[in-house]
């Protein structure tokens, strides 16, 4: 573990038990994260990416178990009980979720929402408490801050609800904040000014971040690195540019042509993903997306690729990464 | 937006024409104007993308041209035929004519009944004996790419977003309609399922010489999809014209603020220009004049007491505001 790294997981798997049996949700995840830079991890559904980030936070549901090792400043979190781990959340690590309707209690007002948590982790005084929900709501951004804090959830917009949200996760000044998809919920013009208070707060604050979406669009441009997972595996990770621009994994490469950008050819057809999913519960023996791959050789649907370095900070697990058959690419 | 007007119609030429189209919807808190004097129209073939974001009227507006929500005033013409007008028994076969595709696959399709019954849906609402009906079934499966012998028997609950998707779409098919509207088709698939639902539909476009009004929140998608595009804001239109030319020359300033919000990684902060600040307001409450202009950075005075019509701004580009952008 080197010297900046704040957060350090070592092949992670996540096993959840369900009536189909055991859903293999993370499988063999390793990745870092240092101090005060932002990561971001993509996939679609199935990827198992909010569950790596549920597990990350101690979050799992019940009938299921974490194996691996995941170091927040050196201390193994995997082993901590539920008492330990309260003395993380919220003062080091904070989480941000999708729908922020639904995080939010729906008759409680603003104020003692924010308040609540401050008192019982920070052990300040209740007018000390609200003069620092005042901050924190002004520092995220939120209108007429005095009248917000005595407002119902119902009685904010989405965008609104999830300024709150952040605010609510800044309170105790986490190390990390966890934003699992923070933006699918809203409009777009909504989703940019959040993205933007996200990166303002992480800079201000020299806070880290891991912003967990489905679309690599958005976290690429706002995030150092990137990791691209897939069925619980992961197939690249390194310097988000670089992993944009030169995708080297062959799924990485084919989720970019199947988006349709807004400068995409009118009526061209897009590239195509063929297939679904791979069972999670009985997953292949080799290279998860080799059943869809168009690169796919004998080898890939036997073997596991091992995650090797393709340049400075760009590692990635495939047997055929892009760079190898330059020329034969359609569409990118 | 904020404005009306139909400077953009085609007149006559057109097979669905939308002329200062009013939907009102009532709550508690009062009646408000979902879509406020929306104009758009399509020629045979063509297809028309609506974007806007929340609250826009988008889908209600695709909804009224089936006259699934009430016409509270402007006129809707399809062929020959005033839809606010239209009998209930002549609304049942135009609306074989006019099909629609919702966003949600799985809860639009009947749980209890299997996959080729959901196809045939609308030919048994025509009386099409049974036996014909499920003699028809396999060709109209393998249109939209899934094989008779895995799927006819399945239950919707069986499919994946994806397949159920394209069940809705054959069934919208069955009946051999000249215009669908697709509200928000693609927008609970995964990318790589999307891809392949949006080359579907282009191919049955051309296959069956389809008109289509695409409905989307997407602005990549739209752009992909369409021939001309509307704009929405607030139960108004903001901009119609081309979509390569709008989404490359946006006039009116919400349009280049939604462009500006699309993620774009390869610029500097991941965005291409500034973010337009604020929230949508209310519908129940709108803004005067220009319904944008609270939230937007060239607004002037006059924005607030004139509400702008829409105008050309360059050949075939329309926008509703005072001062459009070069």
């Amino acid at each position: 573990m080197s010297e900046g790294t704040l957060l350090e997981v070592q092949d992670l798997h996540a096993y959840i038990g369900s009536p189909r049996g055991v859903v293999q949700a993370v499988d063999g995840v390793s990745l870092s994260l240092d101090h005060g830079s932002a990561l971001g991890i993509v996939g679609e559904s199935g990827s198992g990416k909010s569950v790596m980030a549920r597990a990350i936070m101690g979050l799992m549901p019940p009938r299921s178990a974490c194996t691996g090792s995941v170091l927040f400043k050196g201390k193994e979190l995997l082993s901590m009980s539920k008492k330990e781990l309260q003395g993380v959340w919220g003062k080091q690590i904070a989480m941000v979720f999708q729908d922020p309707g639904r995080s939010l209690n729906p008759v409680v007002r603003i104020e003692r929402q924010m308040t609540e948590s401050m008192r019982l982790h920070l052990g300040v005084s209740k007018s000390e408490a609200s003069s620092r929900a005042l901050t924190l709501l002004q520092e995220v951004g939120v209108p007429d801050p005095e009248r917000r804090l005595r407002a119902f959830p119902h009685e904010l917009s989405g965008g609104m609800r999830q300024r709150v949200m952040i605010a609510v996760a800044l309170a105790c000044e986490p190390e990390l904040l966890i934003a699992d998809e923070p933006t699918t919920a809203l409009d777009v013009t909504i989703q940019r000014q959040v993205l933007d208070l996200l990166r303002r707060i992480q800079t201000e604050r020299k806070m880290s971040l891991m912003l967990i979406s489905h679309d690599l669009h958005v976290v690429a441009g706002q995030t150092d690195r990137v990791a691209v997972m897939y069925a619980g595996r992961l197939g690249e990770i390194g310097a988000s540019q670089e992993v944009f621009k030169h995708p080297q994994h062959q799924y990485t490469n084919a989720l970019l042509a199947a988006t349709p950008t807004i400068d995409h050819e009118r009526h061209a057809p897009l590239n195509v993903i063929p297939g679904a999913l791979p069972s999670p519960t009985d997953p292949p023996a080799g290279c998860r997306f080799a059943a869809r791959c168009s690169a796919a050789t004998s080898n890939c649907h036997s073997e596991q690729p091992p995650m090797a370095p393709v340049g400075a900070d760009h590692s990635v697990a495939c047997f055929h990464p892009v760079n190898e058959r330059v020329g034969e690419l359609v569409g990118r | 937006m904020a404005g009306s007007g139909s400077a953009h119609l085609r007149g006559d030429a057109a097979i669905l024409s939308v002329e200062d189209l009013e939907v009102e919807y009532h709550t508690s808190a009062g009646a408000f104007k979902a879509v406020a004097g929306v104009s758009f129209d399509l020629l045979q073939g063509e297809t028309l993308g609506i974007v806007g974001e929340s609250g826009c009227g988008k889908s209600t507006t695709g909804r009224a041209v089936l006259r699934l929500d009430p016409i509270a005033g402007g006129r809707v013409r399809f062929k020959d035929d005033d839809i606010a007008e239209a009998s209930p028994k002549r609304m049942k076969e135009l609306r074989r004519e006019m099909q629609m595709i919702f966003q949600d696959p799985v809860s639009s399709l009947n749980p209890r009944r299997s996959v080729k019954e959901v196809v045939m849906e609308g030919a048994a609402i025509d009386g099409v004996p049974k036996a014909e009906r499920l003699a028809e079934a396999p060709e109209i499966l393998s249109q939209v790419g899934l094989p008779s012998e895995r799927f006819a028997d399945m239950l919707p609950r069986q499919l994946s977003g994806g397949q159920a998707q394209r069940v809705a779409i054959g069934r919208a098919l069955a009946v051999r309609p000249g215009l669908l509207i697709c509200d928000e088709p693609v927008s609970a698939l995964d990318v790589s399922v999307q891809a392949q639902v949006l080359n579907l539909l282009e191919d049955l476009k051309k296959k069956y010489d389809l008109t289509i009004v695409f409905i989307a929140h997407d602005l990549g998608v739209v752009r992909s999809f369409s021939d001309n595009v509307l704009v929405m804001y607030l139960g108004k239109t903001a901009e119609f014209g081309d979509a390569e030319q709008v989404y490359a020359r946006p006039a009116h300033p919400y349009t280049r603020g939604l462009l500006d919000s699309v993620p774009q990684p390869e610029q500097e902060g991941g965005f291409t220009g500034p973010a337009l600040g604020g929230d949508i307001p209310s519908p129940l409450n709108p803004p005067s004049g220009c319904r944008f202009r609270a939230r937007c950075p060239i607004a002037q005075d006059r924005c607030a007491v004139e509400e702008p019509a829409m105008r050309e701004v360059r050949p075939g580009q329309f926008a509703a505001c005072h001062f459009p952008l070069d």
